[in-house]
């Protein structure tokens, strides 16, 4: 169906419903607009029905179901900042490995005192991936087994696309192979050609079976299409087709001065693909699924866990950034790698801020709950 | 305190003609539309539909199943299946009555 102004107009419209009428319904009306062309009556009748879920939101709010969907929504908002503070804490880890051109403050006078910040950070990332792992895995096994039993077709999309994720994780990890001592530099790059090529493999199979499964059961939705599924395919398809031409010596034709940006601007374009389309798919994937109050209740601890490891692991990175900005000012000297620890720390801080107020969220709802 | 459907307002009559429809089996939105547009001739806009299922789900006569994909199929529980028996006896002696006494106008 061609959508015209007045879908466009319909749709907007759902977004002045109440958040609880929208945390309930906004899905199953999206899928029959999609299906059936609004009329100029349909907006007048959506426009009606603002004013009706205003007035009664008795019957959105405080419900059962719409504490459940708040308790799933605020675990997997936690899980999603902890993958955010991962990635950036990957990025202050290497920071302290490399120092390209710059003096080391650390040895121009005496070290602040932060040295215990380092093993308590290590300690408690420990614990924040543990509790990830445990409840994160509970999330995945779930939907996986649900899946599994509503259609066997429909885990893999599902496996192609995590498997795609979880390699561009390993592929991060692999750059602090770089810092062991006599690394074997051909190892390090069959490893990285491995991940790169696993990455970009699983990641077009998944899309391509979620495509097909869409086109199969008619619900293939174009704001899943337009904005990823397309650059991404296009970049993939490029990449494929370089390295099928120049296999044998592929990476030395991609880095060539004249076609390294252009490669690396494709490659770059189908990670952010990959993984934006496959945050997006695991994310409404695990959305689908029909969680118990009991299962809920129980992983809300892991994501407890998981926050306060967070937010007091962030604060101490804090702690150490501002005791190191305070000892370089000292020193007058300025080191490029000084702001870029300051973003770096915020970047950090900001999803452990986010995850703690989805947290908040959640244990709200399961008192509701409990009360209820 | 259960309630009529005749007792819902404005979502009277959609209330009974979404019952109706899921009398005849499970079905999520877009099938009731289209199933309400075959058997009653009535266009059901999408506001009207949802507005009427939030009511019927809050006083137990409609209950959520698992969501296929996206769309969520509703089914008709013990309470809305007599609430709506009640309902259609009610039309049906309106109906019956009405013609009788058409038919004594026309006669």
């Amino acid at each position: 169906m061609k959508p015209t102004f007045i879908h466009w107009c319909a749709l907007r419209l759902l977004c002045f419903y109440p958040r609880a009428w929208r945390a309930r319904y906004v899905d199953e009306v999206a899928a029959v607009l999609e299906q059936r062309p609004a009329t100029l009556r349909t907006v007048f009748d959506l426009l009606l029905g603002i004013f009706d879920a205003y007035f009664h939101s008795e019957l959105f709010t405080e419900r059962k179901f719409v504490m459940l969907q708040r308790l799933r929504d605020s675990q997997l908002v936690i899980y999603a900042a902890f993958a955010c503070c991962a990635f950036f804490w990957a990025i202050y880890g290497l920071l302290n490995f490399y120092q390209p051109g710059v003096p080391d403050y650390d040895l121009t006078s005496p070290a602040p005192a932060y040295s215990f910040v380092s093993p308590l950070v290590w300690a408690l990332g420990l614990v924040a991936v543990l509790s990830t792992l445990l409840g994160g895995c509970a999330f995945l096994a779930r939907a996986l087994k649900q899946s599994f039993a509503r259609d066997r077709r429909n885990i893999l999309p599902f496996i192609c696309i995590l498997l795609s994720m979880l390699i561009f994780m390993q592929f991060l990890g692999a750059l602090y192979l770089l810092v062991v001592p006599y690394m074997n530099a051909a190892f390090l790059k069959v490893i990285w050609e491995l991940d790169a090529v696993a990455f970009l493999a699983f990641g077009l199979l998944g899309i391509i079976f979620r495509v097909r499964q869409g086109i199969q059961a008619g619900t293939l939705s174009l704001r899943f299409v337009r904005p990823v599924c397309i650059p991404l395919l296009l970049a993939l398809l490029i990449i494929a087709l370089l390295f099928v031409t120049f296999s044998p010596n592929f990476t030395s034709y991609a880095f060539s001065s004249t076609r390294k940006w252009l490669f690396l601007s494709l490659l770059l374009l189908a990670f952010v693909g990959t993984i934006s389309s496959g945050v997006i798919f695991v994310a409404r994937w695990l959305r689908r699924v029909e969680y118990s109050q009991s299962f809920l209740r129980f992983t809300l601890f892991f994501a407890g866990v998981t926050t306060c490891a967070l937010l007091v692991m962030s604060g101490l990175l804090l702690y150490e950034t501002l005791i190191i900005d305070l000892h370089v000012s000292t020193l007058g000297s300025s080191l490029m790698r000084v702001p870029l620890l300051n973003v770096i720390t915020l970047c950090i801080a900001l999803p452990a801020v986010i995850a703690c107020l989805a947290l908040r969220r959640g244990v709200h709802a399961r008192r509701e709950l409990q009360q209820a | 305190m259960r309630k009529k459907i005749d007792e819902l307002g404005r979502f009277s009559n959609p209330s009974l003609l979404i019952l109706s429809s899921l009398a005849g089996g499970p079905k999520h939105g877009y099938a009731m539309i289209q199933d309400i547009e075959e058997f009653s001739g009535t266009r059901l806009e999408v506001g009207t539909l949802y507005g009427a299922l939030a009511r019927l789900e809050e006083q137990g006569w409609i209950e959520p199943l698992e969501s296929e994909d996206r769309r969520r199929p509703y089914r008709l529980t013990g309470l809305g299946l007599s609430a709506l028996q009640e309902q259609l006896k009610t039309m049906q002696q309106i109906v019956r009555t009405g013609l009788s006494r058409l038919a004594e106008v026309n006669s």
